[in-house]
């Protein structure tokens, strides 16, 4: 072992993302009736994800992080908005394949304010070059009148 | 002790919490909202919580990237 942070961080990343699936495996598990059947498709899923994981650790490397970042919230937001709403006593047009449009609203939401964010930036970045030099700075700017000749 | 007690509940407050508390607090109400909204007056109001979470999205980004050109 020899980085030492890179293992705390996947370690905590890991045990959280883990007792999650606990979580959800109980509670699905419990609620159908059937805990040792929700606790085998844990296991299998830990072995796929973990087999998955070392198969295309190469090219996941290459996604670039705020990619995955983004991707990621996207789907927290999407399952997040659609369960929360669920809980709170919604029956979703469609059900469940609400989430087929809800995940790409979100999506295209959250595209729309990056490039709101990108175009009001490079606004701000043209009105700060075309801005008139006060004459205060200009004076500042200038080499002093003794050194001119 | 103390300091472990501390750094317990700052761990807690940024998972649930996260950076603003204000959306925090826009998505319970939402939550809070919809709720009444199916059970007390009947209404199925599907449409509620993603608005209010791009609201606050929008709303969220905005005030983090003020003033950061």
């Amino acid at each position: 072992m020899n980085d030492w942070y890179a293992f705390t961080l996947s370690f905590k990343g890991v045990l959280l993302e883990g007792l999650e699936v606990v979580f959800i495996a109980i509670t699905f598990g419990d609620s159908q009736g059937d805990l040792g059947a929700a606790a085998l498709a844990a296991a299998a899923a830990v072995v796929v994800v973990a087999v998955v994981g070392v198969a295309v650790r190469a090219p996941l490397a290459r996604v670039p992080e705020n990619t995955m970042k983004f991707a990621v919230g996207i789907m927290l937001t999407a399952f997040g908005t659609f369960w929360g709403a669920e809980g709170a006593g919604v029956r979703w047009p469609g059900g469940d394949a609400a989430l087929l449009v809800l995940v790409p609203a979100i999506g295209l939401v959250s595209l729309g304010y990056g490039l709101a964010l990108r175009q009001s930036r490079a606004a701000a970045a043209a009105a700060s070059r075309a801005a008139p030099v006060s004459p205060a700075l200009a004076r500042a700017a200038a080499p002093p009148e003794d050194a001119v000749h | 002790m103390i300091a472990r007690l501390r750094s317990f509940g700052a761990f807690w407050y940024d998972f649930v919490i996260g950076d603003d508390w204000r959306g925090g607090v826009a998505v319970a109400a939402a939550l809070v909202l919809t709720a009444v909204l199916a059970h007390d007056l009947g209404v199925n109001a599907w449409w509620l919580m993603p608005a209010c979470v791009l609201a606050a999205l929008g709303w969220s980004l905005r005030k983090a990237t003020k003033g950061k050109a």
